[in-house]
């Protein structure tokens, strides 16, 4: 059986459709208007851009094979994320997730815009971070590669879980439960498949390098450096606002209390008789007080890592302009 | 003849391909709306008999809609048989049957929606949806891109199979190690080749002049009144229908 994660049409509830749709749209927008850029440049240009995209889409169509003796498809995302970048993959893949509704049936109209989320956002994006990470840090680039194919993988299947186990809790335990549930179960197909896909990649990409002459920047190690523009960083900012504030809206009944509450709720119901041992030896004047001091803890962390990344993305513009230089 | 797929190809041949694609959006589009809206009973069984009437209709043989809806099918019944289980530790046994019938009405939902999106899917070419879109005003850079993927992926494909065919008659399937090797050169020779492909194809047409603009035709086949008229008239009855059979 062939096994994809394509949420399938009528899966979701049309809240839930809307929601992910919404989600994916900033990502989906940036990543047309990259694809934009890179047009406008030239005419041929539009045939690389267009023959990446169906190199996408004939990725997913590669039988791999799999322990169990029957056959499966990659996702594909990973190595074309090494390939062309995170941006551009996010406009390929939507078009190519339309494909397979359109050309095979896998997945939806309505749960498209999940789909993409799942697969063309959160998998693209993962696999960047987790190839630019490995690269910096010393791995070669098939090896970096072909562990971030994996971990996308992994990554995509956690959120189409969570995309399921939202839309249909369980009456019993909750959305956990029903995630727990999701995860276990997809996990026997799912984890096996990262695996396959994290060697292929790796292996096609060791191919890549040892074997063809091709000019890729990302083979070459020449990715463009240079500052992100003000609104592709807005648009970020948007798709994060929006994916903190959806739950609130979704499960607005839903009770607000911190784990210490539930601690101290499990130690009553299991002995009510207790008595803590110990008390705080400071507690402070009001609460007002004691969320500035929160809010000042927060703003203290943030202000390091702020200066951390800041110090490092100098340090890295200073190295790149003293190659050029050079 | 390359193909891109089964579908493609019965969406470029069935008795419908020349209606207006606005009449078979209104048609399949309504049907799976109405998987998702209408109460979960009769509302499936009413939009999966009409997607079957429908391929009857259109000339599309049920064993390919069957031989389509196999692969969704999978996902559909372990999605319903997970949401039918419920777990709790520490009680026994920990795994225990409780929402059939939520289960049964998601899987109702999503064989019905995916029936009716496979409907979709299987009368309206991709070509003649791109071309709407960009006269609907979907931003000319998704439209041209998309065309220009579809005409390159049956070459793609095509060149796959090849490739494929030679790796096996020199064994390259042997086994599991040989196998993930021949799939990994296959991956990386696909990417090569896309490059190629497109270098190939610039020169080609910058020879003949191209100065990027992508045409996207539509065959402008009229609407049809009596089609639409009938889709609506069975939409309404299959909505009316069963939201009063799902409240009696």
């Amino acid at each position: 059986m062939i096994f994809a994660m394509h949420i399938a049409e009528g899966f979701l509830p049309p809240v839930w459709s809307l929601l992910w749709t919404l989600a994916a749209a900033p990502f989906v927008v940036a990543g047309f208007r990259s694809l934009k850029r890179r047009i406008d440049d030239g005419v041929d240009a539009k045939l690389a851009t267009a023959s990446s995209g169906a190199f996408c889409f004939v990725l997913s169509a590669l039988k791999i094979p799999s322990v169990t003796g029957s056959c499966s498809h990659p996702t594909g995302v990973g190595l074309g994320t090494t390939l062309i970048g995170p941006l551009p993959m996010t406009a390929l893949g939507s078009i190519v997730l339309l494909f397979q509704a359109m050309l095979l049936a896998h997945g939806g109209f309505t749960t498209l815009g999940a789909n993409i989320f799942s697969m063309a956002v959160v998998g693209p994006w993962v696999a960047w971070w987790v190839y630019r990470a490995g690269t910096a840090g010393g791995l070669s680039m098939s090896l970096a590669g072909g562990i971030a194919a994996g971990v996308s993988a992994l990554a995509t299947y956690c959120v189409t879980a969570v995309q399921l186990a939202l839309a249909h809790p369980d009456p019993v335990s909750g959305v956990g439960g029903s995630l727990v549930e999701f995860l276990g179960i997809f996990a026997l197909t799912q984890i096996p498949l990262s695996v396959v896909e994290a060697v292929i990649t790796a292996l096609a990409l060791r191919w890549l390098s040892a074997r063809s002459s091709l000019d890729i920047p990302a083979l070459t190690g020449r990715v463009r450096e240079g500052s992100l523009p003000a609104r592709r960083v807005a648009w970020s900012l948007a798709g994060v606002v929006l994916l903190v504030t959806a739950p609130l809206v979704a499960r607005s009944g839903a009770e607000w209390a911190g784990a210490d509450a539930r601690a101290i709720g499990t130690v009553t119901t299991i002995d009510p008789g207790y008595q803590p041992w110990f008390e705080g030896w400071w507690t402070p004047p009001s609460g007002e007080v004691a969320s500035f001091l929160f809010a000042l803890q927060a703003a203290i962390g943030a202000g390091v890592v702020g200066y951390v990344f800041g110090s490092r993305r100098r340090d890295a513009r200073s190295a790149l302009t003293d190659t050029s230089g050079s | 003849m390359a193909a891109i797929s089964t579908i493609d190809t019965i969406a470029h041949t069935n008795r419908w391909s020349h209606h207006h694609l606005g009449d078979k959006v209104v048609w399949a589009g309504g049907l799976v709306a109405a998987a998702l809206l209408t109460p979960v009973w009769p509302g499936a069984l009413a939009v999966t008999v009409c997607v079957l009437c429908s391929c009857a209709l259109a000339g599309i043989p049920l064993r390919v809609l069957f031989g389509i809806l196999r692969v969704p099918l999978g996902f559909i019944v372990s999605g319903a048989v997970i949401t039918a289980i419920s777990l709790t530790p520490g009680r026994w046994p920990p795994i225990r049957l409780t929402e059939l019938g939520a289960a049964a009405a998601l899987a109702g939902r999503g064989i019905a929606g995916t029936a009716a999106a496979a409907l979709l899917a299987l009368t309206v070419p991709v070509p003649e949806l791109l071309a709407r879109a960009r006269r609907v005003g979907v931003p000319a850079v998704v439209c041209e891109v998309a065309i220009l993927m579809y005409r390159m992926i049956a070459v793609s494909l095509e060149r796959l199979r090849w490739q494929r065919l030679a790796q096996e008659n020199r064994l390259g399937y042997d086994g599991l190690r040989r196998s993930m090797r021949s799939v990994a050169a296959l991956a990386a020779a696909a990417f090569v080749g896309s490059i190629t492909h497109a270098q190939r194809l610039a020169t080609g047409l910058g020879a003949r002049g191209f100065d990027g603009t992508v045409w996207l035709l539509d065959d402008g086949a009229p609407h049809r009144p009596r089609f639409l008229a009938g889709a609506v008239s069975m939409l309404a009855l299959v909505v009316v229908g069963s939201f009063l059979w799902g409240a009696s």
